[in-house]
């Protein structure tokens, strides 16, 4: 999983590349501070990009417009300070998957991110306890819970515990809903 | 009045009286033509053919003119050095022929004919009176000319009643003039009124152009400070959140140190806004005091030398005993900003701080060997929230060379920046070479 983020102040893309290395533990980031050097890092392609709208060398929309026909294949999440309407409306048009604020709480924006690029809860699924994980491929193989703990050699409460957590952790309503988020997320 | 905005009032009458004046010159033709077939074959004829000549003479050169003006729009210079005065003696000449013409005519016509050409004249004086304006206007002399010589006429002809004629042709004349007067007083205070109006609207222009620009700056200031204070705030956030429980003691290391770099910044941040502030609201009043340029270099050394050591920058200064003038601690300022610049942004290995004594003043500068200016940025660095074309890696507010513009200036010095001395940029503070103190200026 490869990402780019753009930023012209250094201390932000520091900070907002440390917290995606912590919860995404192999996320591979590259770094640029203006738009050309944005613009070149995006011809490698990565698989999404973070870009602050204020930067050096080229205004917002032509900016992220040159970002999208440069890697095509990327999600573009615009996460800026600036809340002019009509321009992010303007560069929301520009193809862009999201916009979000710098002012968020630094877990929504991080789970902002992690909901909208496609791979990113894949990553951070090998961060799920073991036990958690063969619950997931249980539930995935639609067994009950009496069926999962006697897979599993645990008691039924218990693999209703680890269902519980796993439904709250995918944001899901039920359990084929959780399988369903999970699949969906490349988790398994 | 405003002589600048009296001519333009005349300028605006004279165009439209002009443009206008065709009307008029067709009612005098009209005139014309029917006093010249009356007269034609009672008048005495040389007189006749003199004034039909000058008469016409006149209207041709008028209609001419008017195509001209009419076709080819003069400067507002030409109307009122060449049209205005044209347009007087234009008038005067008509009014002296007409004035001639009394002579041709009074004689020629019966009794009643007398009278419908008295009536003539004093229409003509009244059409004069209503249509011409100020700029044109040559009332006075057209009621000496015209009454002048109808009066003369009547004196020496002596007609029936031409004493009662000869008395009552001078109040007509009198009363015409002194009407003229009262509207002309009249006019005269509404264009005052207008002038101050105008003024008073322009006073106002100047006034919400003050205030918008006042508004924009406060405007920008908002903006850029809570864009840029945002920033390390949210990087802070987003180090705080790495410092969760669990984190690796290497990833609890880094957080920390760029929670702490956050902070820094911040902080930096917030000081040169207040510093900013204060400069804006007249709120630095220096003090001078006499020092040689080694103290105040001790005292940025001081302070800048751990950020230089981190990027390896060597710091060197030079007339360390030249005599200064000024308040220690703005300069201080002043400089460790100049000199905080350069070791963030200029991408230098080395900054050089000198002094040197000179008949205007001494100069304090600031020489780096990196990537210079871009060209034209020599004036929008001084800006506040402006920035370079090259930005560190420590990022900066565009604050740093504003301030120093601020505080220079409130030394009554002057800043700015040369290229071309060295590879990178040259930075100076000239001060005056004796600055006014507080005491000074009480005593003058």
């Amino acid at each position: 999983m490869r990402g780019l983020i753009c930023d012209d102040h250094p201390l932000m893309r520091e900070a907002l590349a440390g917290a995606m290395r912590d919860r995404w533990l192999d996320v591979s980031l590259a770094e640029a501070g203006d738009y050309p050097s944005a613009w070149t890092a995006a011809e490698a392609q990565p698989d999404f990009c973070l870009v602050d709208l204020s930067m050096p060398g080229a205004g917002p929309v032509e900016g992220v417009t040159e970002l999208r026909a440069r890697a095509p294949e990327a999600v573009i999440l615009v996460v800026t300070g600036l809340e002019d309407e009509a321009l992010l409306a303007a560069v929301a048009a520009c193809g862009v998957t999201g916009v979000y604020s710098k002012n968020a709480q630094p877990s929504l924006l991080l789970d902002a991110i992690g909901a909208a690029v496609p791979g990113l809860r894949a990553l951070e699924a090998k961060r799920l306890p073991p036990r958690q994980g063969q619950v997931l491929e249980a539930l995935a193989d639609g067994l009950t819970n009496k069926e999962i703990a006697a897979r599993l050699g645990i008691s039924p409460a218990t693999v209703k515990i680890h269902v519980a957590r796993l439904t709250r952790w995918l944001d899901a309503v039920n359990r084929t809903d959780a399988v369903m988020r999970a699949k969906r997320a490349r988790i398994i | 009045m405003d002589l600048a905005y009296r001519d333009q009032v005349l300028i605006n009458e004279a165009r439209t009286e002009l443009k206008g004046s065709i009307v008029a010159w067709v009612g005098l033709v009209i005139g014309t033509a029917y006093l010249a077939f009356e007269f034609a074959g009672r008048a005495e004829r040389l007189g006749f053919m003199l004034w039909l000549g000058a008469i016409s003479f006149f209207l041709a050169g008028w209609f001419v003119s008017w195509l001209r003006f009419a076709l080819r729009p003069p400067s507002d210079e030409a109307v009122l050095t060449g049209w205005i005065p044209g347009a007087k003696l234009g008038m005067t000449l008509c009014n002296a022929v007409t004035a001639a013409s009394v002579w041709v005519f009074m004689p020629a016509a019966e009794p009643e004919l007398r009278a419908l050409l008295l009536v003539l004249y004093a229409w003509f004086l009244v059409v004069q009176f209503a249509a011409a304006t100020e700029a044109t206007q040559v009332l006075g002399r057209a009621v000496v000319m015209l009454l002048g010589s109808l009066t003369v006429w009547l004196m020496v002809e002596q007609p029936p009643h031409f004493l009662k004629l000869a008395l009552l042709l001078p109040m007509f004349g009198l009363t015409l003039i002194a009407i003229r007067r009262f509207v002309r007083e009249a006019v005269v205070k509404a264009t005052q009124a207008q002038a101050a109006a105008d003024a008073s609207r322009r006073e106002l222009a100047a006034a919400l152009v003050s205030l918008e620009r006042e508004r924009d700056a406060k405007t920008q200031f908002i903006r850029a400070a809570s864009h840029d204070l945002q920033q390390p705030l949210q990087a802070a956030a987003l180090f705080l959140e790495q410092l969760a429980p669990g984190a690796r003691a290497g990833a609890r290391a880094m957080s920390l140190n760029g929670l702490r770099r956050s902070i820094g910044l911040a902080r930096g941040l917030i000081e040169a806004m207040l510093q900013h502030l204060r400069l804006e609201s007249g709120a630095v009043t220096p003090v001078a005091s006499r020092f040689p340029a080694g103290e105040l270099f001790d005292r940025v050394i001081l302070t800048q030398a751990p950020a230089a050591d981190a990027e390896r920058i060597s710091l060197r200064v030079v007339g360390r005993r030249v005599p200064l003038n000024a308040d220690p601690l703005l300069l201080g300022r002043a400089v460790e900003n100049l000199v905080a610049n350069a070791i963030r942004h200029a991408g230098a290995r080395r900054v050089l701080i000198g002094a040197r004594a000179g008949a205007g003043g001494p100069t304090i500068w600031v020489i780096d060997d990196g990537r210079g200016l871009a060209p034209g940025e020599g004036a929008r660095i001084f800006r506040p929230f402006e920035q370079g074309q090259h930005v560190g890696a420590a990022g900066g507010f565009g604050l740093g060379l504003a301030s120093t513009l601020g505080l220079v200036t409130a030394m009554s010095g002057v800043c700015g920046v040369k290229s071309g001395l060295t590879s990178g940029a040259a930075f100076f503070i000239r001060l005056p070479a004796d600055p006014v103190g507080d005491e000074a200026k009480c005593a003058a």
